[in-house]
């Protein structure tokens, strides 16, 4: 599950961007790697929330685990699994 | 304030007019904001605002803007968040949200409010300056079986220390007498005009208005509203009758958790934002001709129904540093 969530992500981010999927580091910060800034993070958020069925708190969504797009769908992951 | 020139709108107000800053963030010997600093540098802030004097009063944020390339992931919201375990508040509700900030409410669970505007078009005003409108037929009233006592301009805050300004706690925000004296009656820029409404022999209601001018023509915004709405029957004829004595094109009020089917029952016509025809502007520092959406954010409380008004929280602050100012330049 994770997999198809990060996958989802890098398709996000390589649109936004403008470049090809191959091109995104998922285990770099997403933010200074420029894939996503401080206010458009929110609005992926709230896509992965809408599409995987989520909420994430306001806890989670301040945690640096979740800066990077294997971290992210780690999270969601876990949310979804209930664990 | 010269982070607020750098990095929020060059020459705003607030990082010129540093009378005007304190008189928004000051509190005592210290400021209302969490700011965040970085070698010495500031690099975001989330600057709020207090309601009312309880130990646990109702919040309004204001001025939340971190620097993006030099400041940490999520580090706005590491301050709002600051703000919000630090500060003790009972609600947290503002005018004013950019449309930008949608989503990052949404996420933390908050309601989005589109903004109101209702206004009343004076019938006498042949050729209309400020707005644009049809020339109404007379008020159609609905005739309350109670009407006003009294309908009187108040020249100082002393004269309402006896409205029960925190019986409506369902409501939010609650706003205090010290609130209200200090917001409105010792403003270091504009100049406000409070009317108290008392209907059988009690204070039910105060209002807060503010003169706009433009091209020679002159408006009555409506910027606050204390007490029970259900006396709106009473209140729109007096200002209808304040709108025809002083020669105002029209009064407006641009609020949220005021019933649309009551304010209409009342008097007040709703601005169709959606339609062109009617433009009730809300912008006069400049002067733009043009309907503006407002939003709002609100806690999603269980108990408390958020109802705002124009003038809370940082709203209706003014862009140019003087009264005299905006004669001139208009």
């Amino acid at each position: 599950m994770s997999q198809q969530i990060e996958d989802y992500i890098v398709t996000h981010i390589a649109e936004r961007r403008g470049i090809a999927e191959g091109e995104v580091d998922r285990q770099a910060d997403m933010f200074e790697n420029g894939y996503i800034d401080s206010l458009a993070v929110f609005n992926m958020i709230l896509l992965l929330e809408e599409r995987f069925g989520v909420r994430l708190t306001e806890q989670t969504l301040v945690d640096p685990s979740i800066y990077t797009v294997h971290g992210l769908a780690a999270t969601i992951g876990r949310q979804i699994a209930g664990t | 304030m010269t982070f607020m020139h750098e990095h929020w709108r060059a020459h705003h107000i607030l990082s010129r007019n540093e009378t005007l800053f304190r008189f928004d963030f000051q509190e005592g010997e210290r400021l209302n904001l969490a700011i965040a600093e970085q070698s010495g540098d500031i690099v975001g802030l989330f600057g709020f605002m207090k309601y009312n004097s309880l130990d646990e009063p109702d919040l309004a944020g204001s001025l939340w803007k971190v620097v993006d390339d030099r400041a940490p992931p999520m580090l706005g919201l590491q301050l709002r968040r600051f703000v919000m375990h630090h500060v003790p508040h009972r609600f947290f509700a503002a005018p004013g949200a950019g449309l930008q900030t949608r989503s990052i409410y949404h996420l933390l669970g908050m309601r989005w409010i589109e903004m109101d505007h209702f206004y009343l078009a004076n019938p006498g005003i042949g050729t209309r300056r400020i707005c644009r409108m049809s020339t109404p037929a007379a008020l159609p009233l609905h005739v309350s079986p109670t009407r006003a006592d009294e309908f009187r301009e108040v020249p100082n805050g002393d004269d309402l220390r006896d409205f029960p300004f925190l019986r409506l706690r369902r409501t939010g925000p609650t706003k205090d007498w010290a609130y209200l004296r200090r917001r409105f009656f010792t403003h270091p820029v504009y100049r406000y005009r409070v009317f108290r409404l008392s209907c059988a022999g009690e204070p039910v209601n105060i209002v807060v208005c503010r003169e706009v001018a433009h091209a020679g023509a002159r408006a009555l915004r409506v910027v606050d509203f204390y007490g029970d709405q259900r006396h709106m029957p009473e209140l729109v004829p007096e200002l209808y009758e304040l709108m025809h004595r002083e020669g105002f094109e029209y009064v407006d009020f641009v609020c949220a958790g005021f019933d649309p089917r009551d304010m209409l029952r009342a008097g007040w016509r709703r601005l169709d934002f959606d339609r062109d025809d009617v433009v009730v502007p809300n912008y006069f520092e400049p002067f733009v001709m043009s309907n503006v959406r407002v939003y709002a954010v609100a806690d999603a409380h269980p108990e408390i129904t958020a109802r705002l008004c124009r003038a809370d929280g940082d709203q209706d602050r003014p862009n140019v540093d003087s009264v005299a100012a905006m004669s001139v330049a208009s």
